[in-house]
């Protein structure tokens, strides 16, 4: 018995030791009453944060320990009944084995006119962060390792984290910095912001826009609705929106792009070039082959001169001009028409394509249709218009 | 309608000389042209100024003698020979060769035939006005077929717009030209071309103080079935939400109706600045108690939980 008595005491000094003093006050603000829990945790490589409301702040320093800040705000007029609500949101931490735990949770259901912060700073070094609240921002900077992040809805903010990132919101905006790894972020709904990332990138909103600055290892972006802007990316680009436009720079590898109506513009690709929209322009500035189609809407390509084993490709628009530039040394076996010239034509620079109509009458449109080879001859450029000019110039 | 013209005309104008028709065209110019409006301006106050003086009467003497002077210039002048007689007076000579009913057939006849050559080239010169940069003056939009593309000059307001109505045409001018401004709110709201939509409601956002490009975003953002176009609206309307009922009012719709939850989450966002107002309260309570998005309705309940009681 006093073996068990003496146990019992002497985990209690431990968990109160790993716990740390925690300390807590109550002030008023303004109209409002602020608790303020401080606390501290050591030993632990890996750090869970799960809240039922509120932010939650994660910042990587120099410091030996996790040293956490908790301001529960509560909106109420009375100071009994904030009490009663700061009494009512139980939050407790801990270290189990190697992992440290902040927990805040409700006991009678939550209400409304609450809110809570957590601050947590913690080593650089951290292998994992894992941080869940059921509504509010996480923000996260300054750690080395893995970081899973997810939000029943809020906006998240990341930088400079150098292992895998997961990060998931029910709604609200995403905001990524520099990341040294895999990115996989997702919003319900909100824009995606994304700067710089080291490894290969997914990104998905239900509705709003996607910018990716700088990616290393290709990218997936997808969203219901919104443009999807790339400034630069190594690698595959895969680009997807309901409704929008696509802007892709300088891509090091293909591009799959997709939209229901919206302009799609690629800078240059090394890759193959998959574009489709509902209706909207088609532009690529220097790609070795393309497939692109739109409804309605205008299509300029610059084909530059691709390796062995570059593909056929094909432009079409149902309605719409297409002009085609291309280099001096490429080699091409180019077909176009017009499937229902009325007054349009063909207008090329290159003698080696030659031109012809036929149907039509006096009156009725006519097939015009251009074919020929380009320095010999090599993959087949089909390009196809209903109604519109085709024009083959020189690049400069 | 050019300046040279209607400097010219001013004058005429400002003394209510002009036809109908010049008057009108002369107003639709200096409406949009800062020179000649206040070169017309000057002719006005000009106008005023003599108005103020008393108009005099011509002295009775000098006036007798201007008439008798008149009287003796006719009586002495001379009558040309035959040659003057055929080319200046033809009225009399076909009197003495009573060519009358011939006269009549041969003016009919001459008449047709000018009416022909006339309808000949006004159809010949429609055809090749394809090739005209600037056309002619936008007069009906509803001749316009489809505008094919809309694309701003990097560096600079210009702004290029090519439409097609009977024939392809193109215009090229500022963002301040109504001319312009009037392709863009048609484009906002009738092309088919929803990268044509974008574009346009991209470039119609550099002016959303005016009230016509106020009104095609709203209606953008209620009615446009492309997302892209909905949000780029909703960015565009968003700092006037606190000021302008008409936009809190289509916000609020989108936050209640729109399909996409990027929008619906962004037009959450733009209204927290005015959650206290009335209007946006009911939501808000509506919202808390029952919408379907999870954020959505968590958002909802902590604004309205930061809101001061209503008594």
């Amino acid at each position: 018995m006093q073996k068990t008595i003496t146990k019992f005491g002497l985990l209690a000094v431990l968990i109160t030791t790993l716990c740390g003093a925690q300390q807590t006050s109550i002030q008023k603000e303004g109209s409002n009453w602020v608790s303020v829990v401080t606390g501290s945790l050591a030993g632990a490589r890996n750090l869970h944060i799960q809240v039922e409301i509120g932010t939650v702040h994660v910042q990587g320093g120099s410091t030996q320990g996790i040293n956490y800040v908790i301001r529960n705000r509560s909106y109420e007029g009375s100071e009994d009944r904030a009490r009663k609500q700061f009494e009512g949101y139980k939050i407790s931490a801990n270290v189990r084995g190697d992992t440290a735990f902040i927990t805040g949770e409700w006991e009678n259901g939550s209400p409304h006119k609450f809110n809570s912060e957590i601050t947590v700073n913690v080593p650089r070094d951290l292998e994992l962060v894992k941080i869940a609240t059921d509504g509010g921002e996480i923000s996260t900077t300054g750690i080395s390792g893995r970081l899973e992040a997810e939000s029943g809805g809020g906006m998240v903010h990341l930088d400079d984290i150098g292992g895998a990132i997961s990060a998931e919101t029910g709604g609200g905006s995403i905001d990524v910095g520099n990341v040294g790894s895999d990115l996989t972020v997702r919003t319900g709904g909100g824009p995606i912001h994304i700067g710089s990332a080291k490894g290969k990138v997914v990104a998905e909103s239900g509705g709003g826009n996607l910018v990716l600055v700088s990616g290393s290892a290709g990218a997936s972006l997808q969203t219901g609705g919104g443009s999807i802007h790339v400034n630069k990316c190594t690698g595959e680009v895969k680009a997807e929106t309901g409704g929008g436009s696509i802007d892709l720079g300088d891509i090091g590898g293909s591009v799959s792009m997709e939209t229901g109506g919206g302009t799609l513009k690629v800078s240059s690709a090394s890759g193959p070039i998959k574009g489709e929209t509902g209706s909207g322009n088609i532009e690529l500035w220097g790609v070795p082959s393309a497939h692109v189609e739109t409804g309605s809407g205008a299509i300029t390509a610059k084909f530059i001169r691709g390796g062995n084993g570059t593909s056929n490709s094909e432009l079409e628009t149902g309605v719409g001009d297409i002009t085609v530039y291309l280099v001096s040394n490429v080699n091409l076996t180019i077909r176009a028409s017009i499937e229902a010239a009325n007054g349009q034509q063909i207008v090329s620079d290159f003698p080696e394509i030659k031109i012809a109509s036929e149907g039509g009458g006096q009156w009725g449109p006519k097939l015009v249709s251009a074919e020929g080879s380009l320095n010999g001859g090599g993959p087949v450029l089909k390009v196809r218009t209903t109604m519109g000019n085709i024009y083959f110039r020189r690049a400069q | 309608m050019k300046c040279e013209w209607v400097q010219q005309n001013i004058v005429f104008y400002v003394y209510d000389e002009l036809a109908d028709d010049a008057r009108h065209e002369l107003e639709q110019h200096t409406a949009r042209c800062k020179e000649c409006a206040a070169e017309l301006e000057s002719a006005k106050t000009f106008r005023g100024e003599f108005a103020q003086f008393p108009v005099q009467e011509p002295n009775p003497s000098v006036l007798a003698a201007s008439r008798m002077k008149l009287q003796e210039a006719l009586e002495s002048a001379e009558q040309g020979g035959w040659f003057h007689r055929l080319v200046f007076d033809p009225v009399q000579w076909l009197n003495q060769v009573r060519f009358a009913p011939a006269l009549a057939a041969a003016i009919f006849i001459v008449g047709f035939a000018g009416g022909i050559g006339a309808t000949y080239k006004l159809v010949n010169r429609g055809t090749s006005d394809q090739g005209n940069k600037n056309g002619p003056a936008i007069a009906n939009l509803a001749s316009i077929g489809t505008i094919s593309s809309i694309q701003q000059q990097p560096g600079s307001n210009q702004v290029t717009v090519k439409y097609d109505t009977l024939s392809p045409q193109e215009r090229t001018g500022s963002l301040g030209d109504p001319d312009i401004q009037q392709l863009l709110l048609y484009a906002a709201r009738n092309n088919f071309n929803a990268g044509v939509r974008i574009n346009s409601v991209d470039l119609l956002t550099q002016q959303p103080n005016n009230p016509h490009v106020r009104e095609a975003l709203l209606y953008a953002l209620r009615y446009d079935s492309n997302t892209g176009v909905r949000l780029k609206a909703l960015d565009a309307v968003g700092p006037y939400v606190k000021n302008d009922v008409q936009v809190r009012d289509a916000m609020l719709e989108s936050l209640m109706s729109d399909s996409n939850p990027g929008v619906r989450v962004e037009a959450l966002r733009l209204l927290q600045p005015c959650a206290a107002d009335s209007s946006v309260r009911i939501v808000l309570q509506r919202l808390a108690a029952k919408d379907e998005n999870r954020y959505i309705r968590a958002q909802a309940r902590s604004m309205v939980g930061q809101l001061p009681e209503m008594n």
